[in-house]
């Protein structure tokens, strides 16, 4: 079904080849799970598999792609297209419109089908994938498990015989991460040729065919599952977090940990947006030198938490520093966060000039590099690195910032196992010079490296 | 149109499209601090509309690509209420800055700069109805019991030369746009991959 | 009542081009009757109540102001009122469109209006792109505020590097967000040469032969 053959691709600007004499077969039916170390070419390889490669991205190709026995090179990309259903990492990011039913009509749309025929379409598909009480919803407000679903289905309302996925858990929870293994199931059931890139991989035993692992741009035939670098195949059992001294609504309720000395202390923390509540805690103690976990589901306001407790966000009630309230701009000047998008933070043009914005010329910004394994682009623009070595690099910013609280935003997508362990001992270090850290997660892998206990919040009763 | 412009080159026009109207509408609401900041703001938000605009020239190709831009931006400006003859203003201008990017073969980084200072002229658009529909205004019964001087001040105030001298500053700070566009192409776009 | 997306574009134009022509002053007391209008039939009861207070408050200092404070500044504020007062007036009637109409519906109502593939294609990708890129937007000038980058007096005392602090991470944000959204638009056929289709086209009602019916006499009598 899909033939690669000695495939060589640059990136264009890039210093060297992405992948280098990279060649793979996947048969008619089968689930092929590609799976490898961040930078080893993975998404590449799928971006060859649809086409995008050459025709969107820019660079220098060798090498031959069929499809069902066509040259892709050939092929114009909405042809492609009908042939392909791609799902990229961020659902989020690739809707189209803003609601269930006209997303799964957009293709459909496009490829000039008949009216009649597209609300059949779409009606069948909302069916198959349970996507009934989506309807009317706007697309950027459901969970990032429901986004999954719209967007597997919004790829595969056209029918196409072969389905592409980039990292499709990577910011999943658990409970998601079941009801997408049952959606990749059903679409196999289907006759579906499937291709997945993945870090994690436990969710795929079973269902996958066969797993290549992939490094530095080619396949490896010695390497097994589970080797250095690779997200192994075991399920990640945390074990049991403490949870933090917290209550209010927006608390799960549970046992609490003991009262802290120093850290952050909230109290009757109230948030509305447009006349609605979001967010609402009675009391909460999150401990200085420790690293605290803000779990929960999609709209539980995790993230407005982090907005209130840094001074960016207008709320109710206060918030004490070590038995001091500080005002909303007292707490901007304590905090620092590393953002879930990081390329939002990256303000200058290299990598020591932007830890200098920070650190000044103080000094621990070389040992700082070396940790995270940047030593190497000091002199590069951030801006040039990849998604993973940028994400390094603003938790080097917030390392070296000296602030009291640091605050991680999920920094774990597009993250390997050797880049987990440096992340957690940033923050473990941050930690034992007296900060508060506060990680927000859903990945469970990281959760169980790194947490010290749990802020578990939930979502607010509507009125 | 006679060139045909691929689905890939009209997506480039529809997101910076937006990314133009979003930094020059997120610059000025920097001077809703206060009053006195509001005219140093609409002259900042002309400087940095310029960021965006020289990079959407670096990925045009062939002509046609500006006017699009032009009819949908001032297009959706028109749709929230714009005065229609800004759009015309607009388009116009626009037609204007293909002519110069033809001239340059779409390669001249000079070109750029006096296309988007050339652009930049529609800023005055918005204004125009203040100019030329003055007459509304002052012929109305408050205006005419204000006396003579009062009237003779305002008439100087509003006049075409003063529209002119708006106008020309326009051009001027859209000249200073395009090379600040120019300058963070080099030291950051280029460096990034996305010019 | 809710009229054809077509209907709510052609209302906004013409009003527009009637209100900021020349002696379009007489006509604004009109247009602000017919945002009240649209305002009550999609039953936005504040704005049909803010609309005519606004326009009345604007009216004030434009037309009474002068009279009690006969200085030249205060004459300035009043000319750019008066002028302001066109904008309230447009804008009723441009809100309407914008509360009611979601970007798909738009863009199916101007590929039904035949209006040309390049326009369509594009606006359809900027009006995607705006709500996204203004959540860029905030979140830049939060990460600037934790860096103490951010605020107004910043941009005063070093204009040229908080334009560039600000718009270099927003341009670079965006355009990350840009290449997933484009990669699978052209993947799902946006700007293909196939004529493209509506799952549900806009159709003309009742309601918006009546208002079309009301406009040309409008127009004929003008």
């Amino acid at each position: 079904m899909i033939e690669l053959k000695g495939v060589r691709w640059t990136y264009s600007g890039a210093d060297g080849p992405t992948l280098d004499d990279f060649s793979l077969q996947v048969r008619r039916g089968e689930t092929v799970v590609l799976c490898g170390p961040s930078g080893s070419g993975k998404s590449t390889a799928l971006r060859l598999m649809n086409g995008l490669i050459p025709h969107f991205h820019d660079g220098t190709l060798e090498g031959t792609v069929h499809l069902d026995g066509q040259a892709l090179a050939d092929l114009p990309l909405d042809q492609i297209g009908r042939l392909t259903g791609t799902v990229l990492q961020h659902p989020r990011r690739q809707f189209f419109t803003d609601e269930t039913e006209t997303e799964l009509a957009f293709a459909l749309e496009n490829f000039g089908v008949p009216p009649e025929k597209i609300r059949e379409r779409v009606a069948a598909a909302v069916d198959d994938h349970g996507l009934g009480d989506l309807a009317g919803r706007s697309l950027q407000r459901l969970s990032g498990g429901q986004q999954q679903q719209v967007a597997c289905a919004a790829a595969t309302v056209h029918r196409p015989p072969v389905l592409l996925l980039d990292e499709p858990t990577a910011n999943l929870s658990a409970a998601a991460v079941e009801r997408f293994t049952a959606t990749l199931r059903l679409l196999r059931a289907q006759g579906a040729t499937i291709v997945i890139a993945e870090h994690r991989l436990y969710h795929l035993y079973g269902t996958a065919d066969r797993f290549v692992v992939m490094r530095d741009g080619r396949i490896d035939e010695s390497a097994t599952i589970g080797d250095d670098g690779l997200r192994g195949l075991a399920r990640p059992t945390r074990l049991q977090t403490p949870l933090t001294c917290a209550h209010g609504p927006s608390v799960a309720p549970g046992a609490t940990a003991p009262l802290p000395r120093a850290g952050l202390r909230l109290r009757g923390i109230r948030c509305d947006f447009h006349g609605r509540r979001v967010l609402d805690i009675d009391e909460s103690h999150l401990p200085a030198g420790t690293i605290t976990a803000v779990t929960g589901p999609n709209g539980a306001g995790k993230s407005t938490l982090a907005r209130i407790l840094t001074g960016l966000q207008r709320h109710q009630g206060e918030v004490l520093l070590d038995g001091r309230p500080l005002t909303r701009t007292q707490r901007q000047r304590v905090s620092a966060i590393v953002m879930q998008d990081v390329q939002r933070q990256l303000f200058t043009d290299s990598v020591e000039a932007e830890l200098r914005l920070e650190a000044g010329q103080g000094s621990g910004v070389h040992e700082v590099l070396r940790d995270l394994d940047l030593e190497r682009y000091a002199g590069r623009h951030p801006l040039s690195l990849s998604g993973g070595q940028q994400q390094r690099l603003v938790v080097a910013a917030a390392r070296l910032s000296g602030r009291r609280l640091v605050v991680f935003d999920e920094p774990s997508s597009g993250v390997d196992q050797r880049h987990l362990h440096s992340i957690t001992r940033v923050m473990r270090d941050l930690a034992a010079e007296g900060a508060v850290v506060l990680l927000i997660s859903h990945d469970e892998e990281l959760l169980a490296l790194a947490a010290d206990q749990e802020l578990r919040l939930r979502r607010l009763a509507r009125p | 149109m006679t060139v045909r412009m691929s689905p890939k080159d009209l997506i480039t026009i529809g997101i910076f499209g937006a990314l133009y109207l979003v930094t020059i509408y997120a610059i000025s609401m920097f001077g809703f601090i206060n009053p006195m900041v509001m005219l140093a703001a609409l002259v900042a938000s002309i400087v940095a509309g310029g960021i965006p605009f020289m990079l959407f020239l670096t990925r045009v190709r062939h002509a046609g690509m500006v006017t699009v831009f032009a009819i949908i931006t001032a297009g959706i400006l028109m749709l929230t209420g714009h005065p229609p003859i800004s759009f015309a203003l607009t388009i116009v201008l626009a037609l204007i800055a293909e002519a110069i990017l033809w001239a340059g073969r779409y390669q001249s980084r000079r070109m750029y700069v006096i296309a988007y200072a050339v652009y930049s002229a529609w800023f005055a658009g918005p204004l125009l109805p203040l100019f030329y529909a003055r007459d509304d205004y002052f012929s109305s019964p408050s205006m005419r019991m204000m006396g003579a001087d009062y009237s003779a001040a305002m008439d100087a105030l509003l006049s075409p030369a003063v529209l002119i001298a708006f106008d020309l500053s326009t051009v001027v700070f859209g000249f200073l746009g395009g090379l600040l566009g120019l300058r963070l192409t080099r030291k950051h776009f280029e460096k990034a991959g996305l010019a | 009542m809710s009229l054809d997306p077509r209907t709510k574009i052609v209302l906004v134009l013409v009003t527009s081009v009637i209100v900021m022509a020349p002696g379009g002053v007489t006509f604004i007391p009109a247009a602000l009757a017919l945002g009240v209008l649209l305002a009550l039939g999609e039953r936005a009861w504040r704005r049909a109540v803010a609309l005519p207070l606004t326009a009345g408050a604007v009216a004030v200092v434009a037309y009474l102001l002068p009279l009690a404070l006969p200085y030249p500044v205060i004459g300035v504020v009043a000319a750019v009122a008066g002028y302001l007062l066109r904008f309230v007036a447009v804008g009723g009637v441009a809100l309407h469109l914008m509360r009611t109409t979601t970007p798909t519906q738009l863009t199916a109502a101007l590929r039904a209006a035949r209006v040309p593939r390049a326009i369509t294609v594009s606006l359809a990708v900027m009006l995607r792109f705006l709500p996204a890129i203004i959540t860029e937007a905030r979140a830049v000038h939060d990460a600037m505020r934790l860096r103490g980058l951010g605020g107004g007096r910043g941009l005063l005392r070093h204009p040229v590097l908080g334009i560039e602090r600000f718009t270099v991470p927003l341009i670079a944000s965006s355009l990350r967000l840009a290449d997933d959204l484009s990669a699978s638009a052209l993947l799902r056929g946006l700007g293909s040469p196939t004529r493209p289709t509506t799952m549900r086209p806009p159709r003309f009602g009742v309601a918006d032969l009546a208002v079309l019916a009301a406009l040309t006499t409008t127009a004929v009598l003008r």
